[in-house]
């Protein structure tokens, strides 16, 4: 079975985050009138980085299954980390651990465990920030994906197949990104192709949709060209995701419409998993 | 405890996962031999602390008054690794994670010898995938709570170290007879033990060697190393506890390494 590998500090893999930061990107996020697009995939991301730290943290530090890039284009297809770690292609989550750009203090209402509600507050971390402009160079985005994930592959010829998160509204201005997003699936460590996922941020307030399994019901010829984009789901993710209760079937993609993808951050396998209904 | 003609031996060993120090290692055993209760738990991965839970389980079960009974100790236990974890100065993400708690699988053991000899009885309690198997002297097995090879996945049923929930627990009693072999151990190991035993294999045969060796932890490193190797053992860390009821008075009770 392909995309099998454990996930470990020895045997580690790489996520590498896409992100939309083109001019589109500035008009409103799934409806609302306070919230751009960009902005979306800014929580997006940084919740995506926050959930792969937490889930690589023990108490004595973080371990790095994972290593991190995270490439925004628009302007320009250039490395979004900064910080310390600006202008870094990819780096080991431990180092993102220890770098966010920021950390914010947010409030959140928890159970107080006795039938109330107290309002609690938390800390969150944010590694990048929306600057929008310019034009959508998907193709080229897919492409300096491809070189990183090469590069990694030569160093972790055994890996879990590394996993690239590509978040978008879709236009993309230098071409078909179809052909791009092939070369970069038929890359391959000897436990499997590298898988792409995307996630669409849209202006619509038409409903998230999550792993679909086919393009009938997706909204707009953008959500289907990212759909044909997208890998189907193998098969311990699909198990994953459907513990986890998504209506998925063996053909579902790693595609969603107006919705994240932290679930895809909980069901890759570095050991034993805390399911949300034993916490 | 168990009769001076039904003497008890046991023996306990453990190894991390390949790549992992001693120090990481987060599964954890407890015996008493004379209270004739032994346990393993099982840390999870994806919590912080965790290894320190396992440890506090499985003491706290050996301990306890009524150790079946979960809700009586769970408390005591969740206040000794809120007092070791809580109010340490940390980085975000292991204040983070500290927050969500640390979450382990427990397994425990009482064994229990009527002062008129044999039959002896036991009773286990489990919550999550630490496995016990009772092994007869002609080969057969009892296996609890996993009993197949193909029904381990690596999202058990846990113990968390915050709140006041008391998880579901199963519970399984059975009778002893001499030359029986009982072994408790975690997940990778018991999916092995099952996978082998399935396959026409005598695993039990393969362990009590290592467990009653010369040099039992370098057998069971160099065994457990080859299994990972060639692929009949998922890499986790492994422990194995194992206990065997003899017949004669002249064997050595509560040989603990």
């Amino acid at each position: 079975m392909s995309h099998a590998a454990q996930i470990s500090r020895t045997n580690p893999t790489a996520l590498v985050f896409l992100l939309d930061q083109s001019n589109s990107m500035q008009k409103p996020f799934g409806g609302q009138s306070t919230k751009r697009k960009a902005d979306g995939v800014a929580d997006a991301v940084n919740r995506l980085l926050q959930n792969l730290v937490l889930k690589c943290t023990k108490a004595d530090g973080v371990r790095d299954f994972f290593h991190v890039a995270m490439i925004g284009y628009g302007g320009d297809v250039a490395s979004a980390f900064g910080g310390r770690l600006a202008g870094k292609d990819i780096v080991p989550i431990s180092q993102v651990a220890k770098n966010p750009v920021r950390i914010e203090v947010r409030k959140r209402k928890v159970d107080d465990g006795a039938g109330g509600i107290i309002e609690d507050e938390f800390k969150f971390p944010v590694w990048f920030e929306a600057h929008p402009n310019g034009q959508t160079p998907m193709c080229a985005a897919l492409a300096k994906a491809a070189a990183i994930v090469q590069a990694f592959l030569t160093a972790q010829p055994t890996c879990y197949p590394p996993l690239v998160i590509n978040i978008t509204d879709g236009h993309p201005s230098d071409g078909d990104p179809r052909e791009a997003a092939r070369e970069l699936r038929g890359l391959q460590s000897t436990d499997g192709n590298v898988l792409l996922f995307n996630a669409h941020i849209s202006e619509t307030e038409a409903r998230a949709v999550e792993f679909p399994d086919n393009e009938a019901e997706l909204p707009d010829n953008f959500a289907k060209l990212l759909f044909r984009m997208s890998s189907e789901l193998p098969p311990k993710l699909l198990a994953a995701a459907k513990g986890s209760g998504f209506a998925v079937t063996p053909k579902s993609r790693g595609f969603v419409f107006n919705a994240d993808l932290v679930a895809v951050i909980r069901f890759l396998d570095i050991g034993t998993r805390v399911a949300q209904s034993v916490r | 405890m168990p009769p001076a003609e039904t003497p008890l031996r046991w023996a306990a060993l453990s190894l991390p996962r390949q790549g992992n120090t001693a120090a990481e290692y987060e599964d954890a055993w407890s015996a008493d031999s004379t209270a004739g209760r032994f346990a393993v738990a099982d840390g999870a991965s994806e919590s912080a602390f965790a290894d320190l839970w396992a440890r506090l389980l499985a003491e706290g079960f050996v301990a306890a008054e009524r150790p079946r009974d979960l809700a009586g100790w769970l408390g005591a236990a969740r206040g000794r690794w809120s007092a070791g974890v809580m109010g340490l100065e940390l980085p975000w993400y292991i204040e983070a994670k500290r927050d969500e708690g640390a979450f382990a699988t427990l397994l425990g053991l009482g064994v229990r010898c009527p002062p008129s000899g044999w039959p002896a009885r036991w009773r286990a309690v489990a919550v999550g995938d630490s496995c016990l198997m009772q092994v007869r002297g002609d080969g057969r097995v009892r296996a609890f709570p996993v009993g197949r090879a193909a029904d381990f996945d690596n999202q058990p049923p846990l113990i968390g170290s915050r709140g006041t929930k008391v998880p579901a627990a199963r519970r399984c009693s059975g009778s002893l007879l001499p030359g029986d072999r009982l072994f408790l151990m975690t997940d990778a190991l018991a999916q092995w033990f099952l996978g082998s035993h399935e396959s026409g294999g005598r695993p039990a045969e393969a362990l009590a060697a290592l467990l009653f060796a010369e040099r039992p932890q370098a057998a069971f490193a160099a065994w457990i190393e080859g299994r990972r190797t060639d692929g009949a053992l998922r890499d986790d860390d492994v422990t194995l506890l194992g206990i065997e009821l003899g017949s004669s008075a002249d064997k050595a009770s509560g040989t603990g390494i």
